[in-house]
């Protein structure tokens, strides 16, 4: 009788063992799964991109260290993106961010982490302009970009804060949103 | 005062919007603006700059308001219309539209006042008849209160 008892306790350990084993090896099955879903498909190094107007001249620059496509956020990431544009001045503009996304199928840029525009200063135009934020979108099909995050403002004649702000770098046009505060410096 | 246009020029509203090819700038919404012992409260204000320099402010509102003291040794002098326009290279202030402009204890009103603030003068118009050739009585007059000075009684 107590064989019979032991035979049945060694059988119950037997099958427990074997359903961890079963649990461990399918976790194991997700996590690698899971880790593979995240691995870009394409890593790309020293990435340009240069845009031409209809008449052949050099219009936008896309410049990257890095870049990298996940299929599964559907998402190409930017180390450092710099995107150089002229206006229709032929005064330059300079947008930098520590990091860019761009959606597949999508031209929109979204520009993370210490967002810097600024305007560099030609010998027919010594206006400059700077503006400094944490988030910015940029549209490259007609070089506006628009933030929702808190902008820093800084130029010639003073200096600026603002809740948000809407930029037209061609006509250049800016609008600064919620709550604005501008200081213009001692004439 | 003297050393106002010296000063810092600050500027808060509810949002702005900046053309750099013309040099203007809006501001619109609960306007205010100060600049030493200058201040300005409007719906909406208009900067005109050249380059760095500042050529006209154009402040719209119901009414918009103006405070200023011009010497040390006077009070401020207060002022509303529905546009002020200030000319900075004259140093003029331009009411229109239910003028008012109070200096010490006077009072002008009227259409358009005219204020310069380095010589302190205030040149005031009614409002011209708007139907040509036609005499008709303007439609608001001028108005100039002055005080009398604290001399005491008239003997």
């Amino acid at each position: 009788m107590r064989k019979r008892w032991l035979l049945l306790l060694l059988a119950v350990l037997f099958a427990t063992a074997l359903l961890m084993v079963e649990r461990y090896t399918g976790e194991l099955g997700i996590s690698v799964g899971s880790v593979s879903n995240a691995e870009p498909d394409y890593y790309g190094q020293q990435l340009q991109h240069r845009r031409y107007d209809v008449s052949g001249r050099l219009q936008q620059t896309l410049l990257s260290q890095g870049s990298s496509h996940n299929p599964h956020t559907r998402q190409t990431h930017l180390e450092q993106p710099v995107i150089l544009t002229r206006d229709d001045q032929q005064q330059t503009w300079r947008v930098s961010a520590a990091d860019g996304y761009i959606g597949d199928g999508n031209s929109l840029i979204e520009l993370a982490g210490g967002v810097l525009v600024d305007s560099q200063p030609t010998r027919a135009n010594q206006q400059f302009l700077t503006i400094s934020t944490e988030r910015l979108m940029y549209s490259p099909d007609d070089t506006t970009a628009w933030s929702d995050v808190p902008v820093h403002l800084n130029s010639n004649s003073g200096n600026s804060d603002a809740g948000g702000m809407k930029l037209d770098l061609n006509r250049q046009r800016l609008e600064l949103t919620g709550k604005v505060s501008t200081r213009y410096a001692k004439p | 005062l003297q050393d106002d246009w010296q000063q810092e020029m600050i500027i808060q509203s509810n949002s702005a919007e900046l053309d750099r090819k013309s040099g203007m700038v809006v501001y619109e919404g609960k306007v205010q603006l100060t600049q030493g012992t200058l201040k300005i409260e409007a719906d909406r204000l208009v900067l005109m700059f050249e380059g760095k320099h500042l050529q006209q402010a154009i402040a719209n509102g119901n009414p918009a308001n103006y405070e200023q003291k011009v010497s040390k040794d006077k009070p401020v002098t207060r002022a509303s219309a529905e546009r002020i326009d200030y000319f900075a290279t004259s140093r003029e202030v331009a009411f229109t539209g239910n003028a008012e402009l109070r200096q010490d204890s006077n009072l002008f009103s009227g259409e358009v006042i005219r204020y310069n603030i380095n010589t302190e003068t205030v040149t005031a118009r009614g409002a011209e008849s708007t139907t040509p050739g036609k005499q008709e009585e303007p439609k608001q007059r001028i108005r100039v209160v002055i005080q009398p000075d604290d001399a005491g009684p008239a003997e």
